[in-house]
């Protein structure tokens, strides 16, 4: 056998061996025609050629075989050079600081720097900042992706807390959980029957559909968001009543879900202003002794507000006919105007069921949020759709006249 | 007892009855409780005049005294009561309630009474009908009512009976009590048989206050009542109708009364309460906490009780105004609903807001045990909530939300450090670290060292914060006590500025016709008043928040 040849018998076996390595026993018994010799020599050229290396686990020796790409990055590379790269290697994607380096190498601080810049100029390693330690360089594989730990999760970038990325964020999921908590009309409420409050996964899902992030979020990301929240006090987490049965099942993944809390309204704070001011007036005409003719004028109760959607429920004139069918039907339809924003409410929408709107000459757009902004939109430009329901929140469509016909 | 707390009581003293009483206040407030002889060594006064202010703070029920023997002779002390000279800054509001819950006719009482710090209901009428005399004919009318409403605010404690033995200081009469009891025995007595005997001591006192009837009000037969219902106020309504006699309770002549302010704040809270559910929920769940704390009220007697007597849900639903709208204010599911979207029925509805109330995070309201359909309030957990909120409201109008945040995270985890404040709060560690020192500084965090080494180096030890609710509302009413004495004294500043035109405005002549005032004395005059109207209400803003930090 030329001694090419049981080279690469030798490499490929050692190679399928993979990571537990291969004994000369184990190469032995798989190749019983190999002489010891033969083998011994052909193992000093692969380890020449750094295909192989040498491993001694408890007293035996072991190799392992080193894939030939790599051999090759390494085969180009001094010893010094190799050694830091073996180092660099070895620290995976946490990444390791020069100065451990040069505690574990026991090299010189200049020769160390030296063989970084070489192994920097062949895009073998490259350099990261942790951001734990901002002044530290750590030095990491060129393939690799930095870990967690090292590059602080999605909220960090270029090694610091994105503070407005956060706030925004917040923001969002604020707004999400405020319009879950409390039914449109603003002076009524849910009854405990109400189970529909948002979770950090149903928060997720609404963030990735808007497209808010750009950055992959997980559910625990959101979840810290959501704590943040918590803290500010504008949100306030329960356990959900409805799923205690199957709780046990899989213990440990809590669901929370989240309320948001009203905010002090700002005119009962003035009232309450109104009503000090008005305790002193009284205490001064009762004190100046005057007569207590003043009348008192009627505590203000504050405005009730009219509910934002009133229009909804009138008829108006128009050429747009909307339909929320269901499996059973023709579920509810109205009329609509033009311009004029509608909102579904999503209590008579469920998952069956799908808005259906046509038109004569008008042009319709359907977006997949309550606020008509165009950010959203989900169809436009036709006369007649049949939208399903695909996202989770409410949607809300307007139709206006199409201009150029 | 600061010295913040000292200023303000002075000012109020001053404000309230002159320059002379507050500077015997004054010696009182600082040096505690001391004789005539060695007050009048401190002010400067002479004893007449020490004796004379001191014969004012006692009718006004802000001062006491005690009798002790000292070798052979019996030596008169004298002491302040702190509280109730605070509780003189709360006058304005206090008259507007009672305006509010006992019409004019009670304001009139409670200006009365509070001018005269205690008097007889005799005396009380006699003297507003001198003072806002309407004609003879109708007087008769005029004391009728105004014995009505008299009766009514000492039925709901508003008016308390005070009696010759609370003017002197409550640590006298319980050492004099203890004396009493003692002195029966002739071996001197054993350390837990004196335990046993303050027990009990304290005890009848609890039952004493507890108990239902109230003192000044005697029962009294009547013949059948054609005298018209009159709205009757829980249980203090004690008319029973027995054949044709019915019995029915009056205020007795001779006793005298003064305005209880620990019946306003037990009231007050009780808005407030309801208020923050209001916050949180709605009008209607407003309306409904408000008629449950006010059936609960006849058996608050102090502050500190931890809950509300027990109210069943009917009540509730007969106690609650016509104009409350239950059914409507509601979202329901469409399980709940019935047939034709038929709304539940209003018992049905009530039983549905007591739920929510209920289930509400706040834990305010819950069932009481063992019996259904009953509910109590946890008094203490509102005023957990109540006082948290004003800090919140402090620290986040002050220095903004990041703050609050901060604050509210290590209420809830405890003891942390900085790191991993700054990890939970997506703050960098810069803003974390120059944050908690400005709300430690602010009084509302406390710092925890812990070193690594023994040389306690700062850079080798932990730096562990925390929130303390209890001592953060004590350093929070300190500054607010400060900041009222400062508003306090800023008034005085004002009116001593435009000392000239406010005598001019005295003149007899001036005040008969004020056609003798030019435009630049009117228009300063109105700009003064203004002004010290705005102080006043700064005042009674932050006395509020003092109420719900101390005395809830």
């Amino acid at each position: 056998m030329a001694n090419t040849e049981l080279e690469e018998v030798i490499y490929q076996a050692t190679l399928k061996s993979g990571d537990h390595g291969l004994t000369t026993e184990d190469l032995q018994k798989d190749h019983p025609e190999l002489s010891l010799g033969d083998v011994a020599d052909a193992l000093n050229v692969l380890s020449n050629k750094k295909l192989i290396n040498f491993f001694s686990v408890r007293g035996i020796l072991v190799y392992k075989a080193v894939k030939k790409e790599e051999a090759s990055k390494l085969g180009s590379l001094e010893g010094d050079e190799q050694l830091i790269y073996q180092h660099i290697k070895a620290s995976g994607n946490e990444g390791i600081w020069t100065k451990h380096l040069k505690a574990k190498t026991n090299l010189h601080q200049n020769i160390i720097m030296r063989c970084l810049k070489t192994l920097e100029q062949k895009s073998l390693v490259k350099s990261i900042k942790s951001v734990k330690n901002p002044t530290r360089k750590l030095y990491m594989l060129m393939e690799l992706t930095p870990s967690i730990e090292v590059t602080g999760g999605p909220w960090f970038t270029d090694q610091e807390l994105d503070v407005d990325f956060v706030e925004q964020l917040t923001n969002q999921c604020y707004k999400y959980i405020l319009t879950k908590s409390f039914p449109r009309d603003s002076s009524s409420i849910y009854t405990m029957a109400h189970t529909t409050y948002p979770t950090a996964a149903s928060i997720r899902r609404y963030i990735i559909e808007k497209r808010i992030s750009q950055v992959d979020l997980t559910v625990e990301d959101i979840t810290m968001l959501l704590d943040v929240l918590v803290y500010d006090g504008k949100i306030e987490r329960f356990l959900s009543t409805v799923d205690e049965d199957w709780e046990d099942e899989d213990e440990g993944s809590t669901d929370w879900v989240y309320k948001a809390v009203r905010t002090k309204t700002a005119d009962s704070a003035s009232s309450k202003i109104v009503l000090l001011a008005l305790a002193v007036l009284i205490a001064i005409t009762l004190l100046s002794s005057t007569t207590l003719a003043m009348p008192l004028p009627a505590p203000d109760d504050g405005v009730s507000g009219a509910p934002a959607d009133t229009q909804l429920y009138e008829r108006h004139d128009g050429d747009a006919e909307l339909d929320l069918v269901s499996r059973k039907g023709v579920h509810s339809s109205r009329v609509a105007s033009y311009g004029a924003c509608y909102t579904l409410d999503e209590r008579v929408w469920d998952d069956t069921s799908y808005l259906s709107v046509k038109t004569k000459d008008t042009i319709c757009a359907i977006y997949s949020d309550d606020s008509c902004s165009d950010g959203s939109i989900l169809v436009k430009n036709r006369n007649h759709v049949d939208v399903p329901r695909v996202t989770p929140g409410p949607v809300a469509f307007r139709c206006w006249k199409d201009e150029k016909k | 007892m600061s010295a913040n707390e000292n200023r303000l009581c002075k000012l109020i003293v001053r404000e309230h009855f002159g320059p002379i009483v507050e500077k015997v206040a004054n010696a009182l407030l600082r040096k505690g409780r001391l004789p005539v002889g060695l007050i009048s060594a401190a002010t400067k006064l002479t004893q007449a005049q020490v004796r004379e202010s001191l014969v004012v703070m006692i009718q006004h029920n802000i001062a006491v005294y005690a009798e002790t023997q000292e070798r052979a002779r019996i030596v008169t002390y004298y002491d302040v009561n702190r509280l109730a000279i605070l509780h003189r800054a709360q006058i304005p509001k206090m008259l507007f309630y009672t305006q509010e819950w006992f019409e004019k006719d009670g304001a009139l009482v409670a200006q009365s009474v509070m001018a005269h710090g205690k008097m007889t209901m005799k005396d009380c009428i006699k003297d507003i009908l001198a003072t806002r005399s309407t004609g003879a004919t109708k007087n008769d009318k005029r004391s009728q009512a105004l014995t009505a409403a008299f009766t009514r605010m000492v039925k709901e404690r508003c008016l308390v009976a005070v009696r010759p033995s609370d003017s002197v200081s409550q640590v006298d009469r319980d050492m004099e009590e203890e004396k009493r009891e003692t002195s029966k025995s002739v071996m001197p007595l054993t350390a837990t048989e004196l335990a046993k005997i303050r027990k009990t001591m304290a005890q009848s006192k609890e039952a004493e206050r507890d108990s239902a009837n109230i003192v000044g009000l005697k029962r009294k037969l009547n013949a059948v009542s054609e005298l018209d219902d009159w709205d009757d106020f829980e249980n203090g309504d004690k008319r029973r109708k027995t054949g044709s006699v019915a019995i029915s309770e009056e205020v007795e002549d001779d006793v005298y009364f003064r305005v209880n302010f620990e019946r306003f704040i037990i009231r007050w809270r009780n808005i407030k309460i309801s208020e923050l559910i209001e916050g949180r929920l709605n009008a209607t769940a407003k309306a409904i906490m408000l008629t449950l704390l006010t059936l609960a009220e006849s058996k608050m007697l102090v502050c500190s009780e931890e809950f509300s007597k027990a109210v069943s849900s009917v009540q509730i639903l007969n106690g609650l105004a016509q104009d409350v709208n239950l059914a409507d204010t509601l979202a329901f599911n469409e399980s709940e609903l019935g047939v034709h979207d038929a709304k539940p029925s209003l018992s049905e509805c009530l039983d549905k807001y007591m739920d929510v109330l209920e289930e509400d995070l706040l834990k305010i309201t819950k069932k009481d045990q063992g019996r259904s359909g009953q509910y109590v309030v946890n008094l203490k957990q509102a005023a957990k909530v109540m006082k948290h909120r004003v800090i919140e409201g402090m620290v986040s109008t002050r220095f903004g939300g990041h703050y609050v945040r901060i604050m509210n995270m290590l209420l809830e985890k405890g003891k942390s450090e900085e790191k991993q404040i700054s990890k939970w709060a997506m703050m960098p560690v810069k803003d974390v670290r120059e944050k908690l020192t400005t709300l430690y500084t602010f009084g509302v965090l406390n710092m925890q060292e812990v070193p690594k080494s023994a040389d306690r180096a700062p850079s080798r030890t932990f730096y562990l914060w925390e929130v303390l609710p209890d001592r953060a509302c004590e350093a929070l009413v300190e500054k607010l006590i400060h900041t009222m004495a400062n508003l306090r004294q800023r008034r005085f500043v004002e009116r001593s500025k435009r000392h000239v035109l406010l005598e001019k405005c005295e003149r007899t002549d001036v005040q008969a016709n004020d056609g003798l005032l030019n435009m630049g004395d009117k228009r300063e005059l109105e700009a003064l008043n203004n002004m010290l109207e705005m102080l006043e209400v700064q005042e009674l803003r932050i006395a509020d928040m003092v109420m719900t930090l101390r005395d809830f």
